[in-house]
């Protein structure tokens, strides 16, 4: 796999991650969930709808996330995001891996 | 998985919907985003606007969403198929040529593998051939340089050598007059003595075949015979079988399939030799020195050349133990060959080499100009491959500007050159079908020629080659379209399909003027042959086969006058003569044989006569007489005979010598005749007088001809009256003259009309090729065109000057290939085959052909674009 590969890969694991802890409290849509996702980093992070919507339909044709279509605040229909059981243990799973990975690459470089 | 299938079939098969709610769901994305815009304050028109681009582009958007759906990939190869058939119909010439050349390749290739394997490769049906092979004597001055045994020979010879062979047997072909009733027909009949069906390993469907203790008269006969004469019925045993003047008793039928030794001809009947012989007339001392092919199987272990070096052996001891008693040892000493020659008759190949070198010639050729056209066939795709990747290369500059993969890009030119590829292939194995048919019923013989499993697959490989490479080479010219030079309208971009094109184009014109130039060559030599003075008038001459009922006795010259008599009251009929020997053309054979006066000699061919003969022939008399019914020992000769013994001086009156030591006197010299073929031009001949040169019996089988203006099968019913009121002979064979004047060119036909055919389509590619090549090169300079044409420069200026850089590639083509015409024929000739002989005039007609198709293709794309109107071509530039 060359660098680029890779890099890309774990970006798409990253904004995956965010997508599903965004859904974890509420169901959203696109929209919402792009600034959940502004919310919850505290605007250290912006995703582009660009790679939003790519990641939403990608979760949703895994089983990770399922949709509907209800009425906006905005009296607009408009297709809600929610997370399935599926997408939860994954999150669940996800976020182990983060705290582990987040661990070992904090101890390494605080280390002397 | 349910789901995965779910988002599968929707993506597939409810495109429309899927697409729909992503449109919906984009289109909310905009209207929340505007409508909290507009809350903060913002006006409508800029709070979309600022939404849109906040968004980065709805399409854009779309087209990352499309790649993560189930069956994305499925759906971009639609996609690009989609694409292509439409590139497909857009240019639908250049995608029928290129389909057309796809299916020419694949249905030559299937034709030249099937006429291959069928006639070369193809072991002769019976166990074990690789251990069959067949002994001939070496004999320098015959055509072929080789002749079959006699039978005492064969005798001794498997005495002698039998350790190192298990059978050896010995066969002999010959057309008669055969059926099972009172009709009869010319069949194919063999003699065959020894092993002959031991050797082969034949069995018999019914009844028995026969071994070489085998002493009376009988017959077996073909397993297609008893089908088509007898239905198949068992009781065919209980029948007899007409031979000619002979009935003989069928012992048995051969299964299915058994060929014997011929691979390329469907046989009758099989019988001993001896009975053979009698159907033929032949007897005594004739009998004993008639010449068989000599076939034996070896014993395994023993190799060809240790059989060959073990008979050579003892080939002098044979000679001695199997000479006629009624022969001088002298003469029977120099009718034999120096030594033995022993060659495979395994494969189809060996056969053709050895029994039918006439034809190997034909085939060879044919071969060797089929697999020219082909290559010059996947040359002119070759060259519309990259015709076809140039087409695209703005295109594809456009996809790569726009961050496009190169793959990507390539991938509709693939998908266009597989649907190409087949569809040419496809079309290519339906006409390689019917080529092949074609093939079968125009090849002389019976080969059994057929498309079958391996065949079809070489056609498919072909189609597969031609179109990877086809993929490769277009695939190549759009993967590096260098992007900004395109757009540029760089001249650079450009540069190496140029040069690749030149290349391709150039080889393709050095090929295709070799084909054309032996298309000239063989055509021209067939018309040289078609209008050579034979010596008499073909037209109005008609040939009666008769053979005669035994006893023979009865065939007197009161009989023979009595029949010709007969046969010139015909009404219609103005002449009628009679020959013991072939009819002119009916035969290549070679009969020629030392004729000697003094001590002047010469080779010359002995054919009898009856009086009134040259008459019916048209052979003019040029000094004496005709032969007479009382002559003894009178002889008419031909004009090169007389010249060549008696240079100077008048032949009439003097004696001559023939063969068999009989001395003729010269009582008339007729004007030189080409009857063995025209290609002979004059056959040195002697004709005695039949009833005195076949002394004591006349010949069994004598040849009739006559003068009339009815039409052959108008006069067939009036001749047969006529020779069977006399109830001595019986007609069995008729045609006109000019049929075996056509016959005997067949080879030269089938070369003519093979290469005239690859020369015609080796034509049309490459005016194909021609055209293409100048249509890209004036697409390239549209623009330089426009802008001379603008300042002046006229159409014809233009056309000039276009021609002009046009015809240095066709020079420098056509110089290549001049010089390849006379290295190929030198090189085939080493390997395989002696080639016609190409000439100074034959070149400069195919070059002339060659240049006038080249300025027809040429003049036609320049001529167009040196008229159009350059502001509309600035314009749309």
């Amino acid at each position: 796999m060359t660098a680029a590969a890779s890099r890309s890969r774990q970006l798409r694991g990253t904004l995956d991650l965010l997508v599903l802890k965004a859904l974890s409290i509420e169901p959203l849509h696109g929209v919402g969930i792009f600034r959940r996702i502004r919310q919850i980093t505290n605007d250290a992070i912006e995703v582009s709808y660009g790679s939003l919507f790519p990641a939403l339909h990608r979760l949703e044709e895994g089983g990770w996330l399922d949709a509907d279509w209800h009425v906006s605040p905005h009296n607009r229909q408009a297709k809600y995001y929610r997370l399935t059981r599926k997408g939860r243990r994954r999150l669940e799973q996800e976020e182990r891996e983060w705290r582990r990975i987040v661990g070992a690459v904090t101890a390494a470089l605080e280390s002397s | 998985m349910i789901r995965a299938l779910r988002s599968w079939f929707r993506s597939l098969f409810q495109r429309s919907t899927v697409e729909a709610a992503l449109d919906d769901e984009l289109r909310a994305c905009v209207d929340i985003l505007t409508a909290d815009k507009v809350a903060a304050g913002m006006d409508r028109g800029n709070a979309r606007r600022q939404a849109l681009v906040e968004l980065g582009g709805v399409e854009s958007v779309k087209a990352g969403v499309r790649e993560n759906w189930h069956g994305a990939r499925l759906a971009s190869l639609a996609w690009d198929i989609r694409g292509a058939l439409r590139s497909l119909r857009r240019h639908a010439v250049l995608s029928a040529t290129n389909v057309a050349l796809m299916a020419l390749s694949v249905a030559l290739a299937s034709t030249i593998f099937a006429v291959l394997d069928a006639v070369v490769l193809r072991r002769l049906p019976v166990p074990n051939p690789e251990s069959l092979v067949l002994i001939s004597e070496v004999q320098p001055d015959t055509p072929s340089g080789r002749q079959g045994l006699t039978a005492p020979l064969l005798v001794e010879l498997r005495q002698r050598a039998g350790g190192d062979i298990t059978h050896l047997f010995g066969f002999s072909g010959l057309t008669l007059a055969v059926g099972s009733g009172e009709s009869l027909h010319p069949g194919r009949v063999f003699g065959v003595t020894g092993d002959y069906f031991a050797a082969l390993g034949a069995r018999a469907a019914i009844g028995r075949l026969f071994g070489r203790d085998e002493r009376d008269l009988v017959a077996v006969i073909s397993h297609g015979l008893w089908q088509s004469e007898f239905g198949g019925d068992p009781g065919v045993l209980n029948r007899t079988f007409r031979l000619g003047a002979l009935s003989v008793p069928i012992i048995g039928v051969t299964s299915a399939g058994f060929v014997g030794t011929q691979p390329d001809s469907s046989w009758e009947a099989i019988m001993p030799l001896e009975t053979f012989q009698r159907a033929r007339g032949v007897s005594g001392t004739a009998a004993a020195v008639d010449r068989q092919e000599a076939g034996a199987r070896l014993r395994a272990g023993v190799s060809v050349e240790q059989l060959a070096s073990r008979v050579n052996d003892v080939w002098p001891s044979v000679v001695e133990a199997a000479r006629p008693p009624a022969i001088a040892f002298d003469e029977w000493q120099d009718q034999r060959g120096a030594r033995l020659q022993v060659t495979s008759l395994s494969t189809g190949l060996s056969y053709l080499k050895n029994l039918q070198p006439g034809l190997a010639r034909g085939i060879t050729t044919t071969f060797a100009l089929a697999s020219v056209l082909a290559a010059a066939t996947c040359l002119t795709i070759a060259m519309l491959a990259v015709a076809r990747g140039v087409r695209q290369q703005r295109h594809s500059a456009v996809m790569l500007a726009m961050g496009g993969s190169r793959a990507r890009v390539v991938r509709p030119y693939l998908i266009e050159t597989a649907v190409i590829t087949a569809v040419g292939g496809a079309l290519g194995l339906v006409v390689g079908a019917s080529t092949v048919e074609l093939a079968a019923w125009y090849a002389p013989g019976d080969w059994r020629i057929g498309i079958d499993g391996a065949s079809a697959s070489l056609g498919v490989l072909v189609a597969a080659v031609a179109g990877a490479v086809s993929a490769l080479v277009g695939g190549v010219v759009l993967a590096r379209v260098p992007v900004a030079a395109v757009f540029r309208q760089d001249p650079r971009a450009t540069q190496p399909h140029v040069r690749l094109r030149m290349g391709l184009l150039t080889a393709q014109l050095a090929v295709s003027i070799v084909l054309v130039h032996y298309g000239v060559v063989y055509v021209t030599h067939l018309a040289g042959l078609l209008r050579v003075p034979v010596g008499f008038t073909v037209d109005g001459l008609q040939v009666f086969t008769m053979s005669g009922t035994l006893p023979r006795r009865n065939l007197t010259r009161d009989y023979f006058q009595q029949l010709l008599d007969d046969v010139r009251q015909i009404p219609g009929v103005g002449a009628a003569g009679l020959t013991g020997s072939n009819a002119p053309f009916s035969t290549l054979a070679d009969f020629s044989r030392p004729v000697s006066s003094g001590p002047r000699e010469l080779r010359a061919a002995t054919r009898c006569v009856f009086p009134g003969y040259f008459e019916a022939l048209g052979l003019p008399l040029l000094a004496g007489r005709d032969v007479h019914w009382d002559d003894t020992t009178a002889a008419v000769v031909t004009a090169n005979v007389a010249a060549e013994l008696y240079p100077g001086s008048s032949a009439l009156g003097r004696t001559i010598r023939t063969s068999d030591q009989r001395a003729w006197q010269v009582v008339g010299i007729v004007s030189d005749v080409a009857y063995t073929s025209p290609r002979v031009r004059a056959d040195p001949i002697v004709f005695p007088p039949c009833l005195e040169w076949r002394k004591p019996y006349p010949n069994i089988v004598v040849t009739m001809l006559t003068r009339s203006a009815r039409s052959l099968d108008d006069l067939v019913p009036d001749v047969r009256l006529a020779v069977a009121r006399l109830g001595a002979h019986y007609l069995f064979m008729s045609a006109s003259q000019s049929e075996f004047v056509e016959e005997s060119l067949r080879d030269e036909r089938l070369l003519a009309t093979v290469s005239g055919v690859s020369g015609g389509m080796i034509l049309l590619l490459t005016s194909v090729g021609l055209y293409g090549f100048c249509a890209y090169m004036l697409t390239l300079r549209q623009r330089e065109l426009a802008i001379r044409a603008a300042l002046g420069a006229t159409p014809r200026h233009l056309g000039a000057s276009l021609l002009a850089e046009t015809s240095k590639v066709l020079v420098l083509g056509l110089a290549i290939g001049a010089v390849s015409t006379f290295t190929v024929r030198s090189l085939l000739a080493s390997l395989v085959v002696e080639l016609a002989v190409p000439t100074l005039w034959s070149l400069t007609v195919a070059v002339a052909c060659m240049a006038l198709v080249a300025v027809g293709a040429v003049a036609v794309p320049t001529t167009r674009a040196a008229r159009q109107n350059p502001a509309s071509v600035l314009r749309l530039d």
